[in-house]
């Protein structure tokens, strides 16, 4: 057992980088790769599909069969006509599921009892504190509204459409 | 030089209620710097028909069945699709009855018209943009420079449709089929559409198939017309028989229909039944069934056609075969 | 728009013929028919569960400390707990637990949020405004994090949990019914029923709910895996049914404890969990390939 870093922002990882200690902040980052790939599984998953759906789709419209009837080659059909265009709903799925991961960190946290804010809320919820709940749930919520923030924005710098609303 | 040659095609499709024969021996010869209408209501397959030639109808649920297509004298029914899309676009072009929907709503004017250049021509990107200019300038597009960077939404119909011409006329191709490139707009923008249309066709020397259910739209622009009726053509003749001696009841049916400007209305007339129904089609003449002159005859095995004027054929028993005109 | 659409028009609409062609896109897919078998399978236990188990006496809980964390074998197919008893017939008995709560939690966010979208979606102004704003604030926390806030309020236990899930869900039809009133309300027809003086309550029952009913069917068999999901993590967290109650996120969350070399404690709820929720997902996507039009 490596002894912890000085604390300054609190984040393990930073605190051995900042100290001079990279393999203490290997085996910080080696103990989230396990509730990383756990989180990220079911998230992945939905993803993909949607956007399988939305490229499904997006390549049975008329202009894509304008584009291959104008001699447009498939790669670039697929990867930039039919993709921009199935992209926004992925993006949608993308906040939509952000939101169920910041859920699953309760989870994932209980599971391999990592000491993250998911913990900490069931700790105090489990013994009905309320305060830290409230605290927990604040954050993450403010997390997820940036998110979508973000994911709104991105909408905008890909659809003129929505950027013609503004 | 014949430019499209179809003989005997014949398309269906599989679907959930069977079997649908959707083309059934389509023959049609297109002369170098031509212009063939097809006309025909919803249904009778005339856009199926030019899609299938070119490998635009997906396989499956749809299958040819039989026939052969040949264009510039080479035959194009089951070549590949890496060498139909490299004919696709640089030898024919197409443009299409919705002009919303047929320019990808996410990319601005240019980077498509571009694309599409580039996918025709071995240009540069400069030269390409080059070239678009010069074709929205050509389809009398105000304000190309401007409206290369503008995206479809900013646009009306008429101009879409523009952009739509300009896009399948980059590449001077050698034929160009415009399925109801009017049916979405205003009347006084179609007028203009279809002027631009003649006028670009006559000018660079293109063969044009114009597929519409509109005989008034289709008698504006091409030599000769192509009646179709479920899946069949009925009449083949140059622009003034099928208006001054139509021969199929079905045309005669048609051309009634169309209302006249100096006759009253109450002689606009319909034609009475409905189509048949294409999973089970019916034997001898489909039109049968809807006809005032049907006999046993008709009904009884296929209607060969019969040369009945100089470049006017007509599949119906009222005619006698005239040996003189073939 | 396809080229299919544009030669075969089907002719007029024959309602038999319509659930025949249902059913045949239903039965084409095998993943949703893996779904029915897995979703009736999980009815049947759920119905009969207490009738054929071996140790019926277990559910609620007993002690036999003299059979305790024996492995799988042919008295006990799961093996049994820490306390003996058999973890087969736990699972079997849990199936009814978890019923009931998929039903619950589901049937209010429906009973909830279905009337709150239709009022939102008919009218206009302020009403619809506060409607969708409480709603939007709903959504703009995850939804676990918010139940826990909620179980944390009212104490940890199964009747809070599934209020706490319950409280969560409703917000996701109001934003589903809405969006449907919306489109549909400017649909021809429905402009045409107000022409001609149909009433507010005719249009809405008439004509815009039908219209509603297939997304709401395929969001509840949906929201029905998730809400087992939802409550078999509250469960797990120690917020939801308290042990010895047969409910399999409460297993898992006693038998991580015993992991690894007691797999089967946890393994087996666990395996009931999964299956479950892949069932209701796998029948939710096949409901909706088959009640969605624009399948055809």
């Amino acid at each position: 057992m490596t002894p912890r870093p000085d604390v300054v922002t609190g984040l393990m990882t930073v605190d051995a980088l900042l100290a001079g200690r990279p393999d203490v902040a290997r085996e910080a980052l080696w103990h989230m790769v396990l509730p990383a790939i756990a989180l990220s599984l079911p998230a992945l998953a939905s993803i993909i599909r949607v956007n399988r759906a939305e490229m499904i789709e997006s390549l049975d419209k008329d202009y894509i069969l304008n584009a291959r009837a104008q001699g447009v080659g498939s790669l670039r059909i697929v990867a930039a006509y039919a993709l921009k265009n199935a992209i926004l709903p992925t993006l949608a799925m993308i906040g939509l599921r952000f939101g169920w991961m910041l859920g699953g960190t309760v989870l994932v946290e209980g599971v391999f009892d990592y000491p993250g804010l998911g913990l900490y809320a069931t700790n105090a919820a489990v013994s009905s504190d309320f305060d830290p709940i409230i605290a927990v749930t604040l954050v993450l919520g403010a997390c997820f509204m940036i998110v979508n923030l973000l994911i709104d924005l991105a909408y905008a710098a890909l659809d003129p459409r929505v950027r013609a609303q503004i | 030089m014949s430019v499209l040659s179809i003989k005997d095609l014949s398309l269906e499709f599989r679907t959930f209620d069977g079997v649908y024969k959707a083309i059934d021996r389509v023959s049609i010869e297109l002369a170098q710097g031509e212009a063939l209408g097809i006309v025909g209501e919803t249904g009778c397959g005339k856009s199926v028909l030019t899609r299938a030639a070119f490998g635009l109808v997906p396989t499956p649920p749809a299958r040819i069945t039989g026939g052969t297509v040949s264009f510039l004298d080479r035959d194009i029914l089951g070549l590949p699709q890496n060498e139909l899309r490299a004919m696709r676009g640089r030898d024919v072009a197409m443009i299409f009855q919705d002009p919303m929907t047929f320019i990808n709503p996410v990319f601005k004017i240019g980077t498509q018209l571009i694309d599409s250049i580039r996918a025709q021509r071995h240009v540069g990107r400069r030269e390409a943009r080059e070239i678009a200019l010069d074709m929205l300038d050509k389809v009398q597009l105000p304000n190309p420079a401007r409206q290369m960077d503008s995206y479809p939404h900013q646009l009306s119909g008429g101009m879409r449709q523009r952009i739509l011409i300009a896009m399948a006329l980059a590449a001077e191709p050698k034929l160009l089929i415009a399925d109801e490139p009017t049916t979405a707009l205003d009347v006084t923008i179609q007028a203009q559409i279809l002027d631009l249309i003649a006028a670009l066709v006559e000018d660079m020397g293109i063969s044009l198939i114009m597929i519409s259910h509109d005989l008034g739209v289709v008698a504006q622009v091409c030599d000769r017309i192509a009646v179709m009726y479920a899946g069949q053509i009925v009449e083949d003749a140059p622009v003034s028989r099928i208006f001054d001696h139509p021969a199929h009841p079905y045309t005669k049916g048609l051309l009634a229909a169309v209302p006249h400007p100096f006759s009253p209305a109450d002689t606009l007339s319909g034609i009475a039944g409905a189509l048949p129904n294409l999973y089970e089609p019916p034997q001898g003449c489909r039109f049968a069934a809807r006809c005032a002159h049907a006999s046993a005859q008709c009904r009884a095995a296929d209607i060969g056609f019969r040369h009945i004027a100089s470049g006017h054929a007509v599949a119906c028993t009222l005619f006698e075969d005239e040996a003189a005109h073939v | 728009m396809s080229v299919i659409e544009d030669i075969a028009r089907p002719d007029a609409p024959d309602r038999w013929r319509e659930y025949r062609r249902m059913w045949a896109t239903f039965r084409r897919s095998h993943s949703a028919i893996l779904g029915l078998i897995i979703v009736s399978a999980f009815l049947i236990l759920a119905a009969i569960g207490p009738w054929i188990v071996p140790f019926p006496d277990d559910a609620y809980g007993a002690v036999h400390f003299e059979r305790k964390l024996q492995a799988p074998n042919a008295t006990h197919w799961f093996g049994t707990d820490e306390v003996g008893l058999d973890i087969y017939t736990r699972v079997i008995i849990g199936a009814r637990t978890t019923l009931w709560i998929g039903l619950t939690v589901t049937g209010i966010a429906v009973l909830i949020g279905v009337p709150l979208g239709l009022l939102a979606g008919m009218s206009d102004g302020v009403l619809r405004e506060v409607i969708m704003r409480v709603t939007d604030v709903f959504l703009s926390i995850p939804g676990l994090i918010l139940a826990i806030a909620i179980v944390g309020a009212l104490g940890p236990g199964i009747l809070n949990a599934m209020f706490a899930l319950a409280l969560v869900w409703w917000p996701g039809y109001v934003r589903l019914v809405q969006a449907k009133v919306l489109s549909v309300r400017n649909e021809t027809y429905v402009e045409a029923a107000r022409s001609i003086g149909a009433s507010r309550a005719r249009i809405i029952f008439l004509h815009v709910l039908p219209n509603c009913t297939s997304p709401i069917i395929v969001k509840a068999s949906m929201d029905m895996g998730l809400a087992i999901l939802g409550a078999a993590s509250l469960g797990f967290l120690g917020l939801g049914a308290q042990p010895p109650y047969p409910e399999w996120g409460a297993m898992i969350s006693i038998g991580k404890n015993y992991l690894p070399d007691w797999w089967w404690y946890s393994l087996f709820p666990g395996l009931a969990i999964y299956l479950t929720v892949l069932g209701f997902n796998l029948l939710g996507d096949g409901l909706r390939d088959m009640l969605d039009p624009k399948q055809r």
